[in-house]
């Protein structure tokens, strides 16, 4: 029964200032929805950048002119590699073939390119669990037909760092939006307690303990944190719907959509109940500033 | 003569705001358990103050207030509520919740001390119809005259049935027929067994109802005789 009672203070205090709670309602959804959205395409991007290099594709591009029996003894060498597999010799005519196909729309205009000084590329891969070493790619450059191993360690050297930066960005962006989430409901609630000052003063002069006085507005600052989380959720879920219809509309991106993923089950909840623990953390704030001042 | 044990004991309180006159200079005094009384003394004397230390929401700069044996300065942080709760405050200003009804007004400190819903609707309702204003119960407070809304306020300092009374000039803002039931309801209150204090500067209502008369006069409380 006592519980009915913290209800009806709780639906009286929303009552009293169902404006400025249904605003902080809404402001703290759009930080949550900027900041999932940020995680979502963020954690994507990771996803999808790992799953690239997982694959540890390599090319051997070979000289212009060199001999088949050296070509041979080069594929030889590829597939002594531990952990070697999927190795194709793609000669100039496949990769022009496989080039224009890969450029769809613009076909037409690099057909009429001359593309004869394609050279010859070996193909292959490594499996998880093994890596082909520095030493195996030195072995494979002195070779008297090859011209370049391409094993994208630059490249890869340059989205870690490019990660570690975002990383760096990112975690300063997530702090931020935290803790204007925090404020936000703080806000609210200090408003909401503001606007019942009168009544917190009576209910002090009657004996009322501060959990009485208190309770109604952490679990209104939870309360908010929670409908603010599964809002977001939801706003985030269209969004992210959006995005991979954007996706999958175009040929040259539709591959991705496979790999691109919105929050699982888990997350979302963990999410929403995150979001309910900042709400009664950011009025517990509010609450202990303000109760101070409102002493009778 | 009736005798009382003490209930509520000021010994030697000083008391002052900031550079000002001390409000209280080493003030005493004693009042016994059911005992009515009045407190009377110009404005600013330090009525208010008095209830206020009493309810442990001041602290005094000297001398020690008991109640019901136990120094108030002694109460814990958490205990400061429960005191509150043994007293009933008719204030001034009544300090009303304009926008509720008079029963939600009257409800508030037996939800405060967690009552049943359905409890509390029968204390309400019970109490409405001994002071004889049941017909009010369901109207907002804010539509009603400053005699009716006195009526609610000293229901609400006596719904919980608190050990003291302290009714802070209730009278001063009514007509003289409203002020003399406000203050029989009072008398009825005390009969009852609650010690109630009256402040108040109306004179001709301590002569028509006599009774133990206390009067603050330049910092000191002063037993005025009859």
């Amino acid at each position: 029964m006592k519980q009915s009672i913290l209800i009806q203070q709780v639906k009286n205090n929303i009552k009293a200032h169902l404006a400025t709670t249904l605003g902080g309602l809404l402001t703290t959804t759009c930080a949550v929805v900027l900041l999932g959205v940020f995680v979502l395409i963020y954690v994507n991007l990771i996803h999808i950048t790992n799953n690239f290099f997982h694959q540890s594709h390599y090319s051997v591009f070979l000289k212009a002119e060199h001999l088949s029996e050296d070509r041979a003894f080069v594929l030889d060498l590829i597939r002594s590699i531990p952990g070697s597999s999927g190795v194709k010799a793609v000669s100039p005519a496949q990769s022009k073939e496989d080039l224009l196909n890969s450029f769809d729309s613009s076909k037409g205009v690099l057909e009429k390119i001359d593309l004869k000084h394609l050279p010859w590329v070996l193909d292959f891969s490594i499996d998880p669990g093994f890596h082909l070493s520095e030493e195996q790619v030195a072995a494979l450059n002195q070779q008297e037909a090859v011209q370049e191993v391409f094993y994208g360690r630059e490249t890869k050297d340059q989205v870690d760092t490019f990660f570690q930066i975002a990383n760096f960005i990112g975690l300063f962006l997530v702090a931020l939006l935290i803790i204007a989430i925090v404020y936000i409901i703080q806000n609210t609630i200090m408003l909401g307690i503001r606007s019942r000052a009168k009544e917190i003063e009576v209910l002090n002069v009657l004996g009322a303990t501060p959990s009485f006085i208190q309770l109604p507005f952490l679990i209104e600052g939870a309360l908010i944190g929670f409908c603010a989380g599964l809002c977001s959720v939801g706003v985030m879920y269209l969004v992210y719907r959006f995005l991979l219809a954007g996706v999958t509309f175009s040929p040259s991106t539709y591959g991705l959509a496979e790999l691109v993923h919105f929050f699982g089950l888990y997350e979302q909840i963990t999410a929403v109940l995150v979001m309910a623990l900042m709400g009664l953390f950011s009025s517990g704030l509010a609450t202990r500033k303000i109760l101070q001042d409102l002493k009778p | 003569m009736t005798h009382f044990s003490p209930q509520i004991q000021f010994s030697r309180i000083t008391k002052s705001y900031l550079q000002k006159e001390p409000v209280f200079r080493d003030a005493s005094l004693s009042i016994g358990s059911g005992e009515f009384l009045y407190l009377t003394g110009a404005s600013g004397s330090g009525k208010t103050t008095l209830f206020r230390l009493l309810m442990g929401v001041e602290q005094a700069d000297a001398g020690e207030v008991n109640f019901e044996g136990r120094a108030v300065v002694d109460l814990k942080l958490r205990e400061r509520p429960y005191h509150l709760r043994r007293f009933g405050v008719v204030f001034q200003d009544y300090k009303l919740l304009g926008h509720k009804t008079a029963k939600e007004n009257i409800s508030i400190p037996l939800l405060i001390k967690g009552e049943l819903f359905a409890e509390v609707s029968h204390k309400v309702a019970d109490l409405a119809e001994r002071l004889g204003f049941s017909q009010l119960l369901d109207s907002p407070v804010c539509s009603m005259s400053g005699g009716e809304q006195q009526l609610i306020a000293i229901a609400r300092a006596y719904i919980h049935n608190p050990a003291v009374i302290l009714a802070d000039e209730p009278t001063a803002n009514l007509d003289s027929q409203t002020a003399e039931i406000t203050l029989e309801i009072l008398r009825k209150i005390n009969r009852g067994g609650t010690t109630v204090v009256l402040a108040t500067h109306n004179l001709d209502l301590i002569q028509r109802h006599p009774a133990r008369t206390l009067l603050i006069r330049q910092s000191k409380i002063l037993e005025v005789q009859r």
